[in-house]
């Protein structure tokens, strides 16, 4: 048993390094891979080929969550295990981003090079990060990477429709103090061409128009560590402003609809390892504005939203099996808009107990409790229970299964737009069971095999939807139960040789997710599946590595969505496959490499929403110049 | 190796399987002829799955996806309201700016009038031009019927929704947030009058004594009474003025029979009044019972009602026929959103 620091202050209840030949197997590398729960992760050696792409690109290829995008530029939001983007939670080093009036966060404004490591905790799994992420919590994590030899990077890039975009990253400090710096710029006209057959009797090629895109950010990031403690900053800046492109069936709006997003992100983080206790505090501001103009439609609608949050973490190894660990939260939301009758607050102060025990060298367990408290009220506890199961001692296989009850609250958006908000929504409650296998094995000291398979169940209660009122506006209400259910399965194959490095990722999940409960049994919505969640997702990835040249194919298949809650309408399957290549050429301290994509290499016509062409096959070349110790 | 290009390729040859085609009932060829109701689906908003459904009197049954059927084509988004003249069906479709020309008996499509700014309604002067009304746009457009192409446009200074034509003149309520009928002349295409009314009027008709009949909601923020105004069209002046009691009462779609004397529009249900009464109906001639009642249509050759139920405006909504005493006939399905409806009468009155 190893009680080692770990950089956020985290306690490993148990080092899983398996010595297995000369090959070391270390499974609790990320912060809340809690005993029982399915976690997967997207490491910075696979993001760096997404340095110059979107989160959405990166969690789309490398993990079968259903990204639901308008296309290049446009709102990107995750589908994870048929549940809505409301119900999965994106955060950064632990603290929630999605935005409070919509609940949900926009992928397509994060460059995936502005990321280190993704951590994706699935169904109660998330449970340790935030609640109501009834799909789960995807977790973009930050970090100095003490052991980096990088000191500067420089990634300028340029491609088809318009394309013009810059990475830089810069690292400075010594052994106990780093400076991170990530500047980040993207301007895109998106104006590709297409073939729309559905606006008059004759097939005309169209150019995409409206569709322009002009992003930037930058991330400055402080560290400091001594034996037993760290202490970081982090600040987050980013802005966006595009033109929304309509569907095709509608003509090009002029002058067009406009969107400003900016948003800025401050965390100060203090962590710490005294003996067999851990301790770690945040504080966090979040700034998220959106404005958004259609002035054809008189629409002015600006949303600024302000947000406190606080948390804390004390963690201690009771003795050899069990660890214990209690969190208080509290975040502090202030909404001004134009779009609420005045200025709205909400706060939501959460208290976790969390008891892990490795009973015996098979079996583990782990239970949460949460309780909520919203403003002065006092909500039912959430739970969450796992367990896991190693049937072979020296073998590396797991059986996990969980149980959990989770609750989302309201969007403030569902509480006072006007009209049509409704103060007094109850929380959705969402009820997720999981049973997953788990297996590794090295038949050669060179090659490596990992496979899981998970089915999961989640019944969500007290749905919140919007429903035609009584005055001919749209209302908030609970008014719908839904059950998905489905698969997963996953396999990851790498081989080494030498100089040469082949690795396959791949993912399938089978979803299902339809209206359940009473209110929709003697409907015809009942048991269909809900409209944009595709039953059949699947992705691959096949990289090889040879000296200085790598490259890397990507196939994503996304099944039939329907279009209507009636299953009348649909939109056919696609797959689209990406290319990336390239080189890099050391000289000293200096590197110096060529990369380029293909994306969508067989210029399939696809829409991922309908009537919201996507663009044929692109090209986007990039030079990277780094600067090492 | 060979099995990972297999998973890589498979999907690709799966994804070659079928095109972009929404469902479509099978009809037969010769529906269209016969007498029926045009149902205007508008579908959920951007999400192109408007549509057109018919219900023929011959074979009592509701033909879905008219359109597309004949065309090959999606009709597009929130098809709002249609006309008829000529022997040619003018499909008003609100958020793809345009406005189909097919054949008033088969639906074929004959030509599309694009780049229209949200068009709403349209009216018919002396079968030469027409009229188009806008929900984002000041102006009234000014259709050419000859060459089915835009001629013109006549600046209202405000955006419209119904529009009516009483031999020279026309009258185009403005309806977001407006509380103005503008008179137009039809020989000149010049605005020669403004009417004040209620806030926000949603419909008109005209009667038999050609008087100018305007349902005003009251807008939707419930601030004003709705109202019911009828109008002299000699003088532009208001005749009479009936205010809902209610200021939660949001009266639409003012319809009026083919005798011009009896005056229905829908407020929990549906509401008859004679053009002579002297106050608002204080009974409902319909109720909804267990519906919502969405938009109305009095069929003017046998005056039967017409009335579709957009239910969840998820999923496809109900027409119900009522006889013109109000009693019920038939449900029928048709599909999401079921707005205005259009009779189609055997000759086209229209037709010269």
């Amino acid at each position: 048993m190893l009680i080692s620091f770990h950089l956020q202050g985290q306690i490993p209840l148990r080092d899983e390094s398996i010595l297995i030949g000369e090959v070391e197997i270390r499974a609790k590398s990320a912060r809340h891979d809690y005993i029982g729960f399915k976690a997967s992760h997207i490491d910075s050696s696979i993001i760096l080929n997404y340095y110059q792409r979107t989160l959405a690109d990166l969690i789309s290829e490398n993990s079968v969550i259903h990204i639901k995008t308008y296309g290049s530029g446009g709102l990107a939001s995750p589908s994870f295990r048929g549940t809505g983007p409301g119900h999965t939670q994106i955060t950064w080093n632990d603290i929630n981003l999605n935005n409070p009036m919509v609940g949900q966060f926009d992928l397509s404004l994060v460059p995936a090079g502005f990321i280190d490591d993704v951590n994706i905790y699935y169904g109660g799994g998330s449970m340790g990060i935030h609640s109501g992420g009834f799909g789960g919590v995807i977790n973009l994590e930050t970090n100095p990477g003490w052991d980096d030899r990088e000191l500067v990077y420089l990634n300028p890039a340029m491609g088809s429709f318009g394309r013009i975009s810059g990475l830089v990253k810069v690292k400075a400090g010594s052994k106990d103090f780093h400076s991170v710096t990530k500047a980040f710029l993207r301007n895109s006209d998106n104006n590709f061409r297409y073939i729309n057959s559905v606006s008059g009797p004759t097939p005309l090629l169209e150019t995409r128009e409206n569709s322009e895109v002009r992003q930037k950010g930058f991330i400055q990031e402080f560290y400091f560590r001594n034996s037993t403690s760290n202490i970081s900053a982090r600040m987050w800046y980013q802005s966006a402003a595009r033109n929304l492109p309509v569907p095709i069936i509608s003509p090009a709006m002029d002058p067009p609809e406009k969107q400003f997003d900016e948003s800025l992100r401050a965390m100060l983080e203090y962590g710490s390892v005294r003996g067999i206790t851990g301790l770690n505090a945040t504080a966090a501001f979040i700034s998220d504005r959106l404005n958004y103009t259609n002035r054809l439609a008189s629409v002015d609608s600006r949303n600024l939203s302000k947000r406190i949050i606080l948390k804390g973490r004390i963690e201690r190894m009771i003795n050899s099996m069990l660890r214990l660990e209690l969190s208080l939260n509290d975040e502090l939301n202030i909404i001004n808009t134009n779009n609420y009758a005045d200025l709205k607050s909400r706060n939501l102060f959460s208290a976790d107990a969390v008891a892990e025990a490795d009973l015996t060298h098979w079996l583990g367990g782990m239970i949460l409790v949460r309780e909520l408290v919203q403003d002065k009220r006092f909500l039912m506890p959430d739970f969450s229970a796992g367990t896991e199961i190693r049937p072979f001692r020296e073998k590396y296989y797991f059986i996990r299964a969980s149980f959990s009850k989770n609750s989302k609250i309201p969007t403030l958006n569902d509480m006072y737009w006007s009209p049509g908000g409704n103060p007094g929504l109850k929380n959705e409650t969402g009820y997720s069971s999981e049973i997953t296998w788990e297996m590794t094995s090295f038949p050669s000291g060179s090659l490596k095999i990992r496979n899981d398979f998970t089915i999961f169940r989640n019944n969500i209660k007290n749905m919140i939807q919007w429903h035609p009122g009584e005055y001919s506006y749209w209302e908030a209400a609970n008014i719908g139960n839904i059950i998905t259910s489905g698969l997963e399965s996953g396999l990851d194959i790498s081989y080494t040789l030498r100089e040469f490095n082949a690795s396959l990722n791949a993912g399938y999940s089978y979803t299902k997710a339809a209206n359940a409960g009473q209110e929709a049994e003697n409907t015809a919505l009942y048991g269909k599946q809900l409209v944009y969640i595709p039953a059949n997702n699947f992705n691959a990835v096949l990289r090889l590595n040879w000296h200085q040249f790598y490259s890397a194919i990507s196939t994503g298949y996304t099944g039939k969505r329907y279009l209507t809650a009636d299953n009348s309408q649909y939109l056919p399957p696609y797959s689209v496959s990406d290319l990336i290549f390239g080189t890099k050429l050391n000289t000293g301290h200096a590197s110096f490499g060529l990369n380029m994509i293909i994306e969508n290499i067989f210029n399939v016509s696809y829409q991922n929403i309908a009537y919201y062409p996507m663009p044929g096959r692109s090209f986007l070349v990039s030079i990277v110049f780094q600067l090492k110790k | 190796m060979r099995k990972a290009l297999i998973l890589i390729i498979l999907p690709h040859l799966l994804s070659c399987v079928r095109e972009f085609n929404p469902v479509i009932i099978g009809t037969d060829e010769t529906y269209l002829a016969g007498e029926g109701v045009f149902i205007l689906n508008e579908g959920n908003f951007r999400s192109g799955n408007g549509s057109l459904s018919f219900y023929s009197y011959d074979s009592l049954k509701m033909f879905d996806n008219v359109f597309q059927d004949k065309n090959n084509r999606p009709l597009g988004d929130v098809p709002y309201s249609m006309g008829m003249d000529g022997g040619k069906a003018y499909i008003l479709v609100n958020n793809s700016g345009k406005i189909e020309v097919a054949g008033w008996n088969d639906m074929k499509s004959i030509t599309t009038i694009k780049k229209i700014v949200s068009p709403r309604y349209i009216s018919f002067i002396g079968g030469t031009k027409a009229y188009v009304t806008s929900l984002y746009s000041d102006s009234v457009t000014i259709l050419d019927l000859t060459a089915n192409s835009v001629s013109g446009f006549i600046d209202l200074k405000k955006s419209s929704e119904a529009i009516v034509t009483l031999s020279t003149r026309a009258y185009a309520a403005s309806w977001a947030g407006g509380n103005k009928v503008m008179v137009i002349n039809a020989m000149t295409d010049e605005v020669i009058d403004s009417i004040e009314v209620g806030m926000e009027p949603e419909s008109m008709v005209i009667d038999k004594n050609g008087t100018l009949w305007v349902l005003c909601n009251g807008g939707w923020k419930r601030e004003n009474f709705a109202e019911l105004i009828a109008i002299n069209t000699r003088t532009n002046s208001t005749d009479k003025r009936f205010t809902f009691p209610a200021v939660t009462d949001s009266p639409t779609c003012l319809q009026i029979d083919d005798s011009g004397a009896t005056l229905f529009y829908l407020l929990n249900g549906v509401r008859r009044m004679e053009i002579d009464a002297s106050a608002l109906s204080t009974e409902v001639f319909i109720s909804e019972q267990n519906h919502v009642f969405y938009r109305m249509g009095v069929n003017p050759s046998n005056g039967e009602i017409f009335i579709t139920d957009a239910g969840d405006y998820v999923q496809k909504g109900k027409v119900i026929r009522y006889s013109n005493e109000g009693v019920f006939i038939s449900e029928m399905t048709a599909d999401i959103i079921p707005g205005n409806l259009y009779f189609k009468i055997n000759p086209d009155p229209n037709t010269e």
